[in-house]
Parts: structure tokens; sequence; C-alpha cells
């Protein structure tokens, strides 16, 4: 409740607000420089453009920067407001390849690859298959898939908007040859790439790409039959059933109200809630799991070595960032420079050194500590 | 890409409403009660959205 207005406080999950005002959920990916920027982007563009049949969270309403342009079924909020090919804006003139690069690593070996096209997801399954599925494609580029393999795709951004609205499910487009192909085949193109060039990967990753095969394939039999995992699906059906039982028609506003309500964040109101209460909805992980991931990083990142230094010396932290740690020892200062904090083994190992310490100075034996 | 193999094993149990177990994924998924959602959602506002207003954002 908000206690000047005495109204109540609404959190809605979503990218827009039906009139044109869009704000997105954006992804970062850290990547060596070793890989050229040229061969990023151009290897990324057709993922970009195509992937939203799999990650879309589903729009009743077409829009442009700054306006309402008409009622009608989209299966990705944010697909409507990219008009360029790339630049480093984010509210405006909004680019499909964003060249904001302010790495939390080691800015000579690495850039952020910031990814500004995504939808908010509310279906966890659809935000594994978005964040998993970029991730494959980008680790591909990484083990050597040539550029001349990956996809690319005629007038991308126009394409983008064309297969968010292509309510035919047929998503059909055209290769920068000027063929036709469609979002799926696309898809599909980047999967054979990811299955070959990622087969060394854990088995985590081998599991993302056989979930990212099914869902292409339910959703070249009858995308209906994706509304367990997919956000714009579920939303569609889910709306699509409502519609037909209350006689409205498709242009009707009470469409945009139930939109919202899919994203609001509310257990006993939020249409997204009501699913999962129902067991709507299959999970990427089990649930326990990714609760506790929510608090808990992995143990085979920096996030672990700085979060297991805080919870066991928290009150001599002195300063955090992403990359670095500074904690008082007695009337020194210990600083742990994460910025370079990659390799598996020696985080491991960190952690080890960290969970040994008696007293916070016994942290200056970590390789990457120094006494100040 | 990160190993993501050797994560601590969740000390709590599942919530309820999906997921738990010792496998990889919840594959049991349910049809949803239609009747029950279509109550909850004949409660929206049909006007809500036309109140909803945001600024553009990052």
């Amino acid at each position: 409740m908000n206690e000047k207005t005495n109204n109540p406080v609404r959190l809605y999950k979503n990218n827009t607000d039906f009139l044109g005002h869009s704000y997105g959920c954006h992804e970062n990916y850290l990547m060596p420089r070793r890989l050229a920027w040229d061969t990023l982007c151009q290897g990324m563009v057709a993922m970009f453009a195509t992937r939203q049949i799999l990650c879309g969270s589903g729009k009743f309403g077409w829009e442009e920067e700054d306006r309402f342009l008409r009622p009608g079924f989209q299966i990705s909020q944010r697909s409507d407001f990219f008009t360029e090919m790339q630049s480093v804006d984010t509210m405006q003139r909004r680019p499909l390849i964003n060249t904001r690069d302010e790495p939390h690593a080691n800015a000579d070996a690495f850039r952020r690859f910031h990814v500004i096209i995504g939808d908010a997801n509310l279906s966890l399954f659809s935000h594994y298959l978005k964040i998993g599925t970029t991730s494959l494609v980008l680790q591909s580029m990484l083990n050597g898939a040539p550029l001349e393999r990956f996809p690319r795709v005629e007038e991308p951004l126009s394409t983008l908007k064309r297969i968010s609205r292509d309510t035919s499910w047929k998503w059909e487009c055209r290769t920068l040859e000027g063929h036709p192909t469609t979002g799926i085949e696309i898809q599909r193109q980047y999967l054979a790439i990811a299955r070959e060039y990622c087969a060394g990967e854990p088995s985590d990753w081998l599991q993302v790409l056989n979930d990212w095969e099914e869902a292409l394939n339910d959703l070249e039999r009858d995308p209906m039959r994706a509304a367990d995992r997919l956000d714009w699906v579920a939303k569609y059906r889910l709306l699509e059933q409502f519609r037909e039982a209350e006689g409205l028609q498709p242009d009707d506003p009470w469409l945009q109200s139930l939109d919202l309500s899919y994203h609001w964040l509310d257990n006993e109101q939020g249409l997204f809630y009501g699913l999962m209460q129902q067991g709507a909805f299959r999970l990427p992980y089990p649930l326990a799991e990714i609760c506790h991931g929510r608090l808990t990083p992995p143990m085979s990142t920096r996030a672990a070595v700085r979060g297991y230094c805080i919870e066991r010396f928290g009150p001599a932290v002195e300063l955090t960032q992403w990359d670095h740690l500074t904690l008082r020892s007695g009337d020194k200062r210990i600083e742990l420079d994460l910025r370079n904090l990659f390799d598996v083994q020696l985080i491991r190992q960190s952690l080890k050194v960290i969970g040994a310490a008696q007293t916070v100075d016994d942290l200056r034996y970590l390789p990457f500590a120094k006494l100040v | 890409m990160p190993d993501r193999v050797q994560k601590p094993q969740p000390p709590a149990p599942a919530p309820g409403g999906g997921g738990g177990g010792e496998g990889p994924r919840a594959p049991e998924v349910n049809k949803p009660n239609t009747e029950e959602l279509l109550k909850r959602m004949r409660r929206v506002d049909p006007d809500q959205a036309k109140r909803y207003r945001q600024r553009t954002g990052e």
C-alpha cells in the first residue's frame, strides 16, 4: 500500500504498458575478446530475430515506439521496439545488437555482450530456454563454429516484427540470399551447430539441447503443445479460452487487462501464478533447486567466492563489487581481485581456503589477494 | 561455459506446487482447471490496462 496515496502497489513483470513505453529484461554474457565483435554480431542477428518463438512472453496489442498501433496478438512483448541494427541506445531507437561493453571482469580479456531484446519471462522454462539456447550459440562460436555455418536472415528488423505478429505460426522469412525459410528452420540450424560444437559440454547443457529440440518439434506440429513450457503459448491459450467463454471480440480491451494480469506478481490474483498453482507448467529443474539457486551461486563461479567470503567474514567486509572485495584485517586491508577469477579449479581451491580460514587474515593466502 | 554439475544439494524440501524429487525435471504437468482460472480472470477489471502507465526504461 502506498502510504501517501493509500493506493495498493502492484508489481508486474512485463515489458510494455501497451502505449509504446517499453522497459527491458536485459541479459549479459561475458565473452572473451578473442572472438571478433563482427563475428559475434553477424552470428547472433538471426538468433535474436527468431528466438522469440521460444521465449516470447506474448502480447495482446501491436505498438511502436511511443504509441499503440492496434489490437491483436503477437508472440513477443519487445519486438515492436527495435528499429536499429546496432547502437549503444537502450531506451529509444533500440538496436538488435547493443554495443554497451562494460564487463564485470578484466576488460582487456573480456567484453560484455549486452542483450536488450529479450522478454521478461514468467515461465521458468521459457527463461531457461532463452538463456540456455543463447549461451549455447555463443559457446559454439567460442568452440570454433565458423561464421559461414550460422544462419542469416534478410531484413532482420522487419523479420523480427513479422515473426512476432504472425499468428499463422508459420513464421516465414527469407535468408540473406533470398531463399524462403522459417523461424523454426533458422532455430534448427542454430541447434545443429550447437549440437556439433557443444557436444563436450556438461550434461546440463546437453539437456538444454534436447529441450530446445523438443520445443521446436512441438511448435512445428502444433504450438499449443508447448503451453506447458512457453509463456506466449500459455498466455494465448488461456486468454483464447476466456475470450470464447465470454464471447469477446479479438479486439476487446479486456484482453489487454488480462494480459497484464498474467504478469501480475501476486499469488492470489496473477494469472501466471494461477497456472503454476495448478501444475500447468513444466520446470527445467526441481522447484527446490531453483529456489535454492536464487540465494546460492553455482560453486564454480566467482560469485560463490564472493558470497562465501561475505558469509564467513561479513563484518570485516568494507567494500564489495562484482569483481572485487575489500576486507579489514586489523590495521591492514586485504583486497581480493576477482577480475580474472574464472578457472573452475582455482575457484574450488579458493573455496577450500576460505572455508579453512580461521581469521580474515588467512584470506591473504588466496592467489588473487593483496595485503595493503 | 561454467560447470554447473557440482552444485550443493538444496537443503530445503520442495515447496508445494511442483518439482522436487531427484530427477532433472518435473515432468508431470496437469491440465489447468479452466473453471477456477476463468473465475480468477472474470475478477480482472476490464479497464485495468487503461490505467496502467509506465515510463520507458532500460
